[in-house]
């Protein structure tokens, strides 16, 4: 953790800090969010169950608070910014933790060319769910099982380079590229969890419950009790490359292809390299000026130990949204698989999860929204037999929130 | 004959004294059309008629993450001045040949205003908000105006020789758009054009609520 911690500071040091700053230049926003729900189904995996949402039955009807996060924005000049941000989950985490720290560099170069730079902490710009403040969606409360799998395990600790290219007065063609490290683990969570749907992102250096079975005290070396996705375990940096279209902030289509290129047979500090390879589509459509769609798919394989565990994992959803005013409605449909390719049967992670998501939300006066939220999840998961559940449950969900935006 | 897209320009001349009055306006047939913001400028043939006479600062104001007026005209040499009106910064840039500039503005900034030795086109982007457009049209002679209904009235002309130019960014560029004017009296100029009138309006700023996310 220490180490990581460091190499971002350090990174966002070598930005040119000596530009004249004032505090007109500081922005600082947040979240506070207040929720209370009524579950059905498996305990939560962030209590040690099964179940695919942050919250379970445990507190039906409680009203908790839910998260507080904030971000600040430094320019240090006016083509340079920094970026951080947190977040604190009362009851699952311990205070605030990082979620983002970067520095962005965006020059002028030409009326057709276009580069922007990030180095330290950020999420790839892949998700056309969560557009909303803090890496969160403005349609809804609940995130999609791949923007939730981005959440829990994918962050980029490294540089990502992004260029555009203005075809027209209303088209522009982008291409990017990535190098990163401390992200070696990341495939251990998808493979020994499975797909979920919440809101809840892994601070930096941060932890993720686990949920012992037989498949971890069968590995070589001993797997921690918990998952830690953001750790550098052979020195070898991951990269991703991506190409997008767009016009006029109306139309959006974009590929990736992410290899963390992790040696998977390595083992440091309770945690394995998990080889972890995706192609990622995402596209987001304005019908109208009210009415939107978007969606992502993503297909790739997770291996760790030569094999021991060998995942290949698919999902897709589509969200249909309304946005008029105040008002705010989606319904957001997904499919996901992982497939179990290994001959370890102590170590079975097939899982296939459907989800229904049909969510209301209303902007009051100033700052305030008031969100309603109902999710149908079908999943099928063979690792439940390791605790004589049934390989099957139906989880429901109904969730009121109230957030404060500052 | 096929009824092509054209404009006139009607040009009224009251020759009554030794300053004359133009009156200009726009035509697609025989229907007047209407395109706010399309700049009419005279250059006199004889230079000296000109009075090098500097008007005031005009502005090109940031104003909603959009740039007002969204067309701005001032005469070479004249400067134009971009206050920052937003709770944002912007960075407003053009790289317009012999006009070319840069400037950094944070919030409710005012900069000094800069003066443009070229006449010409200037499109002025917004490094940080990419939907951000605007046009500065640099004009060598103090005799110009802006469309703001259908017609137009440029006054206090002294009589002689002109070429009259019309420039807005709907009108294609491979219009002629330039004709000559010798008149003593009353004259009509027509210019008759050959390609659509583009649909093109200033671009809307994206909706900004509460949970929106600006980088996106």
């Amino acid at each position: 953790m220490k180490p990581l911690i460091n190499i971002i500071i350090g990174l966002i040091l070598l930005t040119p800090l000596s530009g004249v700053c004032s505090v007109d230049d500081i922005e600082v926003r947040g979240i506070v969010d207040a929720r209370t729900h009524y579950s059905d189904g498996p305990r939560s995996w962030l209590n040690q169950g099964s179940g695919v949402y942050r919250f379970d039955e445990s507190n039906n009807g409680e009203i908790l608070l839910s998260n507080i996060s904030a971000e600040l924005k430094l320019k240090t000049s006016i083509d340079s910014t920094i970026k951080i941000a947190a977040h604190y989950y009362p009851s699952q985490t311990k205070g605030f933790e990082l979620s983002e720290a970067y520095w962005q560099y965006r020059p002028l170069s030409s009326n057709t060319w276009k580069g922007k730079y990030r180095v330290g902490a950020f999420y790839p710009s892949i998700s056309v769910e969560n557009r909303g403040r803090l890496w969160t969606s403005s349609q809804m409360t609940s995130f999609s099982h791949i923007n939730s799998w981005i959440a829990e395990e994918l962050r980029i600790i490294g540089a990502e380079g992004h260029w555009s290219h203005k075809i027209n007065r209303q088209q522009k063609l982008g291409f990017f590229a990535s190098a990163f490290w401390f992200n070696d683990p990341t495939g251990a969570a998808l493979a020994w969890k499975g797909w979920s749907n919440h809101d809840r992102q892994t601070g930096l250096g941060g932890h993720l419950p686990l949920q012992a079975a037989p498949g971890l005290r069968a590995t070589a070396n001993e797997q921690a009790n918990s998952f830690a996705p953001f750790r550098e375990i052979d020195g070898q940096p991951g990269f991703y490359l991506g190409l997008e279209w767009s016009q006029a902030r109306a139309h959006k289509i974009q590929l990736m292809y992410y290899d963390n290129r992790a040696d998977d047979t390595m083992f440091k500090d309770g945690q394995y390299g998990w080889r972890t390879r995706f192609f990622h589509l995402s596209a987001h459509k304005q019908l109208t000026p009210q009415w939107q769609v978007y969606g992502q798919y993503m297909n790739g394989y997770t291996v760790m130990d030569r094999n021991f565990t060998d995942n290949p994992f698919q999902s897709a959803y589509i969200t249909l949204a309304k946005k008029q005013g105040s008002h705010r409605l989606a319904l957001r449909l997904e499919h996901s698989r992982i497939q179990d390719r290994d001959s370890t049967p102590e170590d079975s992670n097939q899982n296939t999860g459907n989800s229904l998501t049909l969510s209301y939300a209303y902007l009051l006066k100033k700052s305030w929204k008031l969100g309603l939220e109902t999710n149908f999840h079908n999943s099928q998961q063979r690792r439940r037999m390791y605790w004589n559940e049934s390989q099957n449950a139906r989880e429901k969900q109904i969730t009121a929130s109230l957030k404060y935006f500052f | 004959m096929k009824l092509g897209y054209y404009l006139s320009l009607a040009l009224v001349i009251f020759s009554s004294s030794a300053l004359a009055t133009i009156t200009v306006s726009m035509k697609t047939g025989a229907k007047q059309i209407n395109l706010p913001g399309a700049v009419v400028w005279a250059i006199p043939k004889d230079k000296t008629a000109m009075s090098n006479t500097k008007s005031a600062v005009k502005d090109m104001e940031q104003i909603n993450r959009q740039f007002k007026p969204f067309i701005q005209v001032s005469q070479r040499t004249n400067s134009i001045r971009f206050p920052n009106r937003d709770e944002t910064a912007h960075h407003v840039y053009s790289f317009a040949k012999g006009n070319n500039f840069e400037l950094p503005l944070y919030k409710k900034a005012v900069p000094e205003p800069i003066a443009f030795d070229t006449a010409g086109v200037i499109p002025v982007g917004c490094n940080i908000h990419d939907w951000m457009i605007g046009y500065i049209l640099v004009v060598d002679t103090p005799f110009y105006k802006q469309f703001s209904n259908e017609t137009l009235t440029l006054e206090a002309l002294p009589h002689g020789e002109y070429e009259i130019h019309l420039w807005h960014p709907a009108l294609s560029k491979k219009e002629n758009l330039k004709q000559t004017l010798n008149y003593s009296g009353q004259a009509d100029i027509n210019f008759h054009l050959k390609h659509k009138v583009r649909n093109i309006e200033q671009p809307r700023p994206p909706e900004q609520n509460i949970d929106d996310d600006q980088d996106y």
